[in-house]
This record gives structure tokens, C-alpha cells and sequence, in this order.
């Protein structure tokens, strides 16, 4: 379990101090799968990196399962428990075979050799990449050397996979591969995972999705709740799923149409139910 | 005028154990005042196609020319055709290099030989195609930008050359949607005030839906449509198979037409399907 | 002439040389130098020389491989064996105005040049048999067996280093053609034109490295990497009878080498 109370981040630029996250209050159940969307620059990614302790709180706090990671001792519990993965495919990996790289993790974590080749073995399995084992990375494409970036998180056993805009730098069928791969883990391994996408096709698969602006939670809920608040969005310029935005235009026609409407299947049931 | 590619091959590592054919006879035209959507999953050959334009690379075999030049011919002047045909490179902002936005925008002009006052005129007018306001910016230095406006200097870079034809390569990736949206607004501007043929490199059927005019499906280095969006996009069946989607509203109205709604499927876009969906309703042929 | 170099590359292949320890590899490299550096008579360098051609000859690399390995040195060899050939006084063989040589010069410098041919041989024949993968667990492990302290890192440096090589290799293309595009030109001018042209490749390959650098860091820390303290490795180094084997083979020809000292 996540719990961040009243959460500030700041930093300071030779000419000004800069609040990067101005007081987040945000709980996050085991098991759930949650998507964070807002601008470049709303905090988003910085909100991320607190949640296994890459930044420290400048004010409020952070617990992992119960553990501040304020509290130096509790460092690497919190980044064994919490994993996360990065935008840029090319700069996360750091072996030159696949299965180097995803022992990477768990050799850190001074796991006898055995156990990690089936730890190795077992993630790369959960990733659809076993076939790939002894693979360079630089021949792999964008969405699987993200799989191999998320393999690599597995192995360490985490309770809580941080992805922070995993899908921005792939293609669709790579963006596909990594969506996949995600909910599996959530779904069958029961992974809690965070997402932090710019795609809204991504966010409205997320049990719960989340919008930030300039450094606050500005909407907060099911995907249907947030993406039915179409003029809401739409003055913070994000994007509404197509859908859902036709379903919000039948809706001021007089159409009976429910709202927040998000894929294309839920719109044909409304419209021939 | 136009770019027109005959009988194109290109070959990497020819005649080595690597040697991979990315392109297969294509036969193209890019004609003055089109935007044209190039479209294909990665490795189809969208990026060796598109570096045929300029001479980035040369074909193996075929005849590529730009308004009438044949730019395949030995000795010639490769400079004067980058100027004409502008290309944006994916992540356009990683080629940033001068102190200044003014010098890195001015540098395209530079090695084009024009001299100072024609820099400066062309470096203001590039800023203001691509909304950046001069005086506020063309002090200061590139990377201390945010992403967006760092991609658009660099759009600005290949602007200031003054080119008739303007390829980008997936101009939006990895941007916000605020980001994505400021640059497909510029890029249509680019296209309807100032007259400049657009080629579109995306992985966005939405977008190219909405913008261009003409769309190329590319898969395994060849050319399997050419035509409007709307005609491609009734291909749904062959899009999936070579890895594309078609457009949100497109599926829609295919999964309607299966209920049996006497709705057309060549729809692009939301208000194209609003305008259907409340003809079918509101009208006397209601399903049943 | 950069990519003749043959140190650093591998050739695939299933030799006993291959097959070998690059612990057994690296430390048989450093007795075969005190073998070399210890042979300064005929016997001493015939007994070099045929090791030399028998460690060749089972690794199975092609030996025009190695031969071009070879031919970037020879300025150093020339000038080496000038040298040596001028500028040792003794029994003269043949003198013109000021210029002689003596038999106990070209005898040194014949001797100094192949001392530098084997050298270079015999570590390029340890790349062109270990996977860089292999030789930096080798490395690691032969410095921290003597207790040097950055063992860990250096390794860790190497290995980082050798991941990225493509992706920066494809990055050069990518903004060296994006500069193309905007008109410039890499290939004519004089040399400081040329040097000037460099710039825009090179601002841009910094700035990206320093980038890539960063968030390589940030996902270290991030999959719990603090060093070498405490880590463990998935895969182990093991030695076989044949590393055995070729230690006492190593052993071998240092003695025969040191018995042949000062010989003929």
C-alpha cells in the first residue's frame, strides 16, 4: 500500500525556488492499477520518483507498506518493493545480453546465483520475452526492450511497478506490447501498478486514473468518472478518449447516451441496447 | 512542380550477408499543395523512403526528381535540393547545438550562403510560423527550454531554409497532448497560409485522418495504397493485417453497420460521426 | 584504418582457446609477456616464436586476421628497428659516411620488433577469442583476486561502455544526418573547416550522452545498485581441466624461456 500525505516537492534554480508537487494526499491500494495523466511539467513524474524514494519529500511524507522513505534504512526495502520503469527504452538497460540485464536487479540484491537464474528465467516468461534470452538489446524493438525493462523489475519481486510513461517512445504495436504486458501483471500476479501515460486509450484501461496540474490532484476516480468531466479536461487541454467525446456531442443532441463512454464497444452498446 | 520517384530500390549492405531490401519498386508523386500522410509500421520503410527525398540516401536503382532535377544524377548540387525539401528527423530537438535559438535557427540559412539580414529576416518568420515570439526568445539558449518549444526551434531550423516541401517524421512523439496538438495545428497552418507541401510521417491514424489530404500505406518497402484517407481506411481488414489500425470513429461505425445501422463506414471523423449517427436516429430509416 | 584494429573484436568460435577461463586467458596473457620480455637470445626467440604460431594455429582465428591487426604499427616497428639497427655501437657489417650498422644492432632491433609484433598478437588473439561479456567478469574478477579496490567499477565501466557503443554508433548517424539536412557538410573543405564542421555533430552527441548518462544512473539506483558490495553474480566463472592444463603449460614456457636467457 502507497500513502502520501500532504506531499511537497521543491527545488530551487539559481533564480527562483520551484514547487514542483504543492501538497499531494493520495492512497493507493494493493492490487490496484492506477493511471496518472497531466502536462509535462504538472508533477506527475516527480510524484513517481517519491514513490521508491529516487526524491525525498521537502515536506508531508511517503510510506511504502508502512516504511518512510525518509528513513535512510529503509532505501532498499522500498526500491525492492517498488520498481520502476522509464520512458527511454535505450537508457534503462544496462547489460548486453537480455538476461544479463535482467539480473542485473536481483544480483544487487545479493541473491545467490541459483535463484536468480530462476527468477531471470521466470520474469522473462512473464514478459513474453523467454524466447530472447541471449539477445544484444540494441537489436530488440522500442516495445521489447520495455518488456525486458518491466522483466528486469520483476525479478526483484516487487509489490508495486512505477511506470513512468513506459509507452511516450513506442510505436502502437510496441504501446500495445507494454499495455499487455502490464495488465497481466496486475490482473494475474497481482501487481499494484502506476502508470503514467499521455495516451487516454492507456489511462481508460486503469481501475483508477488520476489527473495532475501544476503540482496538485486536479480529478480523481474511475476512468468513467474522470473522462465524463469532458469540458474539465478540455480546459486543462488534455485529450478525451474519442469516444467519449462523441458520446458527450450525441449527449447535448438529446441522445440517451451514459456518460463517460470510453471505448468503441461500450458506445455501440449505447446506442443499440 | 513535384517530387516524383520512379522504380525505386534501396538495398542496405548490398551484396554482404547482411543485405536487406528496404524498398521495392516504389513509384511515387509528391505534388505542390499535397499533404500527404505516409503511414506503415516501424520497419516498413517509412524512413528510408522519406531520406530518398533529399538525397540522404541514394537509391540503389530508380530516378528520383525534385521539380524536374534529377537529384540521382552524379555531381549534383545536394544543397540546393535539402533547402527545397526540408526534412523535420524524429526528436528534431536532439540536433540542437548553438548558444542561442537565434544561431541554431540561423544555421540552416548560414550554409545556404545568405548573408546576415536575410538570416534574421528568415529566422523571425520561421519563429512566427511556429508561434514562437522572437524578442522573448531568440537570446536565449535552446536547452534550457521545455520539451515543446525545444521541438519547435527545431522545426523552426528547417523553416528558416524556406522549403517548398516540408517531411516530418513523427513530429508529436513523445509529447504531451497540449504538445501534440500546438504542433498539428502549426504544421496545417504551414500547409493552408503558406502554400507548403506536407509529407506526414505517424503513427496516429486519428491525426492523419483529420489532416492529410492524400495518405501512403507503406508495408515491406512497398507502396500498397495511395489514395484518399477515406478510401484506405475502408481497407480495415488489410490495415490490421499489416500491423495499422484505422480511425477510432471508422471502427465505430464498422462495429454499427454490423447491427445492422445503415451508417457508411468511410467516416474520419467525431463530427462526421455525430452528423450520421443523428441522421440514423432522428430519421425515418431508424433501426428497427 | 580504425576498424582494422582487431584488438576488441570477437570472432565466434568453439576452439579449446575459446572455450578457456578468461581468467586463464587474462593471466596466461600476462606469463606469456614475462616469457617474451625474458627471451633475449636466438634460442629464447625461436622458442617465442613457435609458441607464438601453436597458440594460433588452435585458436583457429584466420591469421590474415591478426596480420592486419598488426599493420597499423608499422611506423613504430620501423622506427624500432631503425633504432636499434643505427644506433648500437659494435662489430660493424656495413658503414656508409656516418651511417653503420652493427650485428649486435640489427640483432637487438629484429628482436625489440617481433617482442612487439607477439605483444600485440597474443592480446588481440585474447579479444578475438573472449566475449567482451566474458573478458569484463575476467577482469573483475583476476583485480579483485589482487585486491585492487576499483575492480568492481572498472568492470562495471567496461560493460556499460560496450552496451552502449551501437546505440551511440546509430545516434551519430541520426544527428549527423538531421545537420545534413539543414545543409551541413562534413566532407569538403580544408581541415579546419572540416574540424569546425564537427560542431553540430558533436554539441548534440555530448549533450545526449550526458542525458543518457543521467537516466542510466537514476535506473541503477532505482533497481537497487550501490556498488559492488554485497552483489552477487547470476553467472559464475568456473575452471575446467583445460584451464589447469594450460597453466601448467603457461608455467612451462616461462622456465624454458628463462633457461634459454643469456644463451646463445
Amino acid at each position: 500500500m502507497i500513502a502520501v500525505k500532504d506531499l511537497v516537492h521543491q527545488y530551487s534554480t539559481p533564480q527562483r525556488v520551484i514547487q514542483a508537487l504543492k501538497g499531494i494526499d493520495l492512497v493507493i491500494e494493493k492490487g490496484d492499477f492506477v493511471a496518472i495523466i497531466g502536462h509535462n511539467g504538472s508533477g506527475k513524474s516527480t510524484l513517481a520518483k517519491h514513490l521508491n524514494a529516487l526524491l525525498l519529500p521537502s515536506g508531508g511524507s511517503v510510506e511504502i507498506s508502512g516504511m518512510d522513505t525518509s528513513e535512510k534504512d529503509n532505501l532498499w526495502s522500498i526500491r525492492q518493493q517498488v520498481g520502476m520503469v522509464f520512458q527511454n527504452p535505450d537508457n534503462q538497460i544496462i547489460a548486453n545480453t537480455v538476461e544479463e540485464d535482467v539480473a542485473f536487479g536481483p544480483e544487487n540484491l545479493g541473491i545467490e546465483p541459483g535463484k536468480i537464474r530462476t527468477l531471470v528465467d521466470d520474469a522473462l516468461s512473464s514478459v513474453g520475452m523467454k524466447t530472447f534470452t541471449k539477445r544484444a538489446p540494441h537489436l530488440l524493438s522500442g516495445g521489447q526492450k520495455q518488456r525486458v525493462a518491466i522483466a528486469g523489475i520483476v525479478a526483484m519481486r516487487p509489490n508495486i511497478l512505477v511506470l513512468d510513461e513506459p509507452t511516450a517512445m513506442l510505436d502502437p504495436i510496441g504501446r500495445r506490447e507494454v499495455m499487455d504486458t502490464v495488465l497481466r501483471l496486475n490482473r494475474e500476479e497481482g501487481l499494484t501498478v502506476v502508470h503514467i501515460t499521455h495516451f487516454m486509450e492507456e489511462a481508460a484501461y486503469a481501475k483508477r486514473v488520476i489527473v495532475m496540474e501544476e503540482g496538485i490532484i486536479v480529478l480523481d476516480g474511475t476512468p468513467r468518472d474522470v473522462f465524463s468531466q469532458v469540458e474539465e479536461l478540455q480546459k486543462l487541454r488534455l485529450d478525451v478518449p474519442a469516444m467519449t467525446e462523441l458520446g458527450d456531442i450525441l449527449a447535448k443532441e438529446g441522445l440517451e447516451i451514459p456518460r463517460g463512454v470510453l471505448t468503441v464497444e461500450e458506445m455501440v452498446v449505447a446506442l443499440c441496447p | 512542380m513535384s517530387i516524383i520517384l520512379e522504380d525505386v530500390m534501396f538495398t542496405y549492405q548490398p551484396n554482404s550477408p547482411y543485405e536487406y531490401k528496404a524498398l521495392k519498386r516504389i513509384n511515387l508523386e509528391v505534388n505542390e499543395g499535397d499533404f500527404i500522410g505516409l503511414i506503415g509500421h516501424t520497419g516498413s520503410g517509412k524512413s528510408t523512403l522519406i531520406q530518398q527525398f533529399n538525397g540522404l540516401l541514394k537509391p540503389t536503382s530508380g530516378k528520383i526528381s525534385v521539380d524536374g532535377i534529377d537529384i540521382t544524377a552524379k555531381g549534383i548540387k545536394l544543397k540546393e535540393i535539402r533547402q527545397k525539401v526540408g526534412m523535420v528527423f524524429q526528436y528534431p530537438e536532439h540536433q540542437l547545438f548553438e548558444e542561442t535559438v537565434f544561431e541554431d535557427i540561423a544555421f540552416g540559412p548560414k550554409n545556404m550562403g545568405i548573408v546576415q539580414e536575410g538570416i534574421t529576416k528568415r529566422v523571425k518568420k520561421a519563429m512566427a510560423m511556429v508561434s514562437l515570439e522572437y524578442e522573448r526568445y531568440k537570446e536565449q539558449s535552446p536547452f534550457v527550454l521545455s520539451g515543446g518549444e525545444k521541438r519547435r526551434v527545431a522545426i523552426a531550423g528547417v523553416l528558416a531554409m524556406e522549403p517548398k516541401y516540408l517531411i516530418l517524421d513523427e513530429p508529436t512523439a513523445g509529447l504531451d497532448p497540449r504538445g501534440r496538438d500546438e504542433i498539428l495545428a502549426q504544421i496545417e497552418r504551414l500547409h493552408r497560409n503558406e502554400g507548403i507541401t506536407v509529407v506526414l510521417v505517424s503513427h496516429s491514424m486519428d491525426d492523419v485522418a483529420r489532416l492529410a489530404g492524400r495518405l501512403i500505406v507503406i508495408n515491406h518497402g512497398e507502396i500498397i495504397y495511395n489514395d484518399t484517407p477515406r478510401k484506405v481506411f475502408m481497407e480495415s481488414q488489410t490495415l490490421q493485417n499489416i500491423g495499422l489500425d484505422i480511425p477510432t470513429v471508422g471502427k465505430l461505425m464498422l462495429s454499427l453497420k454490423d447491427k445492422g445501422w445503415p451508417v457508411r463506414t468511410d467516416l474520419l471523423t467525431i463530427e462526421e460521426a455525430k452528423e450520421e449517427i443523428l441522421k440514423v436516429v432522428r430519421g425515418p430509416v431508424k433501426n428497427a | 584504418m580504425l576498424k582494422d584494429i582487431t584488438i576488441g573484436q570477437y570472432v565466434p568460435g568453439e576452439s579449446s582457446i575459446h572455450n578457456m577461463d578468461p581468467r586463464t586467458k587474462i593471466i596466461s596473457v600476462v606469463l606469456f609477456m614475462v616469457g617474451l620480455f625474458m627471451a633475449n637470445s636466438l634460442y629464447g626467440y625461436v622458442l617465442v616464436t613457435l609458441f607464438t604460431i601453436a597458440i594460433i594455429l588452435i585458436s583457429q582465428i584466420p591469421p590474415l586476421m591478426l596480420i592486419k591487426g598488426i599493420r597499423p604499427l608499422w611506423i613504430i616497428l620501423v622506427l624500432t628497428l631503425g633504432l636499434h639497427i643505427f644506433m648500437t655501437e659494435g662489430q660493424i657489417i656495413w658503414q656508409w659516411g656516418f651511417l653503420k650498422i652493427t650485428y649486435e644492432g640489427l640483432r637487438q632491433g629484429v628482436f625489440m620488433a617481433l617482442r612487439l609484433v607477439y605483444l600485440v598478437t597474443i592480446t588481440s588473439l585474447l579479444t578475438l577469442t573472449t566475449t567482451p561479456i566474458l573478458l569484463t567478469d575476467g577482469i573483475e574478477s583476476v583485480l579483485k583476486a589482487l585486491f585492487i579496490p576499483v575492480a568492481h567499477e572498472l568492470a562495471m565501466m567496461m560493460t556499460i561502455a560496450l552496451r552502449f557503443i551501437p546505440t551511440l554508433i546509430e545516434e551519430t548517424e541520426k544527428i549527423m544526418k538531421a545537420q545534413m539536412a539543414r545543409g551541413a557538410d562534413f566532407e569538403s573543405g580544408g581541415l579546419i573547416a572540416r574540424a569546425k564542421s564537427l560542431i553540430p555533430l558533436l554539441v548534440p552527441l555530448f549533450l545526449s550522452s550526458f542525458r543518457r548518462a543521467d537516466e542510466l544512473a537514476m535506473a541503477m539506483e532505482a533497481r537497487c545498485y550501490r556498488g559492488g558490495e554485497n552483489r552477487t553474480r547470476m553467472k559464475q566463472l568456473k575452471m575446467y581441466g583445460r584451464d589447469y592444463f594450460a597453466f601448467i603449460v603457461m608455467f612451462t614456457f616461462v622456465g624454458i624461456s628463462f633457461f634459454f636467457r643469456n644463451g646463445v
